[in-house]
């Protein structure tokens, strides 16, 4: 009956020891990340950037019409036409000249993926996938904001026409010429 | 003596309790904000990227069951390169147009749309779940980022090729003007640091 108690007197000890020696052990494994790139191809453009929209914000992530999770990111827009679109004409008998810029567009809207953050109402929406599917619904959501934000759009006009005319004006200028530069807008 | 002892460590105790020594500060939240930029970007590049994250498991009690895991990310990065305008200057004398301009640089840096198909990872155990963080995706795309400039950065060719590709625009923008007016411009470009 003694060495019976000895016996699990040791066993539990031996228990207890190895239990504490886990806990004081107790340690996240190590996350070690590598990246692989490659170029695939180069494009020539010809984009005017004008105007940059920094954003913080938060997007609710909808299943069957409830907010599965929120997430709060920083993205940045930029806006700009293409120079090659720009129409130039001038009216020498109305001391004018007519520059036709092409249409806004949005030329980059990137989500910086590091900015990324979570509060998850549905926690099975709390997996490894959640992270690249959050990044577009961010997107989405800052287009959004970028079309509705009128403010933006009248700023980045202004610039816009402020970039242009700071190529034009020093030609015009040159030849002694008076004309006032007037501005419209194009179709495309 | 005891009881100096005692007000200290009680002085110390409300000081550090008061100064929030120990507690997470919360992130500044940046305001949003309108930016004027002035910027011509002449070259658009589209790079492969992978970026793997691969997370071993714990040790201890509470992580007995875990398993490694393997979590990669395939997506495509698109970088923008040319001239900042606003450090450009224009001198104009008769049909002479002398163009100072800076030397080509990254413009922007952003990724196509992601899709479930550009995850790729091993199924995490069963018993007891060795989860990838947001917080290390986070991290594997900022160095996938980073990975991506830098290696774009050692890529002379391709800045050289900017800039060659601003002087055409700029100089068919001039011409184009000068034709209206009756006037052949001859453009010339020289760089500034």
């Amino acid at each position: 009956m003694k060495k019976n108690k000895k016996i699990i007197s040791t066993l539990v000890a031996v228990i207890i020891i190895v239990i504490l020696i886990l806990f004081i052990t107790d340690k996240n494994g190590s996350v070690k990340i590598t990246t692989k790139n490659s170029l695939v191809k180069v494009l020539e453009i010809s984009e005017i950037q004008s105007t940059q929209y920094i954003y913080n914000g938060v997007t609710a992530v909808k299943d069957n019409d409830k907010d599965a999770y929120y997430v709060n990111y920083e993205g940045i827009v930029t806006i700009g036409i293409d120079i090659n679109k720009i129409d130039y004409k001038e009216y020498p008998e109305e001391n004018k000249v007519v520059v036709t810029l092409p249409k806004l567009k949005v030329l980059d809207c990137s989500i910086d993926d590091s900015s990324l953050d979570f509060i998850f109402n549905d926690k099975s929406y709390n997996n490894e996938k959640v992270h690249v599917m959050a990044s577009n619904a961010a997107k989405k959501d800052l287009l959004e904001k970028t079309e509705k934000n009128k403010e933006l759009l009248e700023n980045a006009s202004k610039n816009t026409k402020s970039i242009v005319k700071s190529i034009i004006q020093p030609l015009i200028d040159a030849r002694g010429v008076k004309y006032d530069i007037e501005f419209k807008e194009g179709d495309e | 003596m005891k009881k100096k002892f005692l007000i200290f460590i009680i002085i110390l105790f409300v000081a550090l309790s008061t100064t929030g020594c120990g507690k997470k500060q919360n992130k500044e939240i940046k305001l949003d904000q309108i930016k004027k930029i002035n910027n011509l970007a002449t070259l658009k590049t589209y790079y492969h990227n992978v970026a793997k994250i691969e997370k071993v498991k714990g040790k201890g009690i509470t992580h007995l069951g875990e398993t490694d895991r393997k979590y990669w990310i395939e997506y495509t990065g698109i970088v923008k390169l040319g001239i900042k305008t606003d450090k450009m200057d224009i001198k104009v004398d008769g049909n002479n147009v002398e163009i100072l301009m800076p030397h080509a640089t990254v413009l922007s840096m952003h990724h196509e749309d992601y899709d479930e198909s550009s995850i790729y990872m091993n199924k995490d155990s069963r018993i007891n779940k060795n989860q990838i963080s947001t917080s290390d995706i986070n991290e594997a795309f900022k160095k996938a980022d980073k990975d991506m400039k830098d290696k774009l950065n050692s890529n002379k060719e391709l800045f050289k090729k900017a800039e060659a590709s601003a002087e055409a625009i700029i100089e068919n923008f001039i011409k184009n003007i000068g034709k209206e007016a009756g006037i052949d411009y001859n453009v010339n470009f020289k760089y500034i640091n």
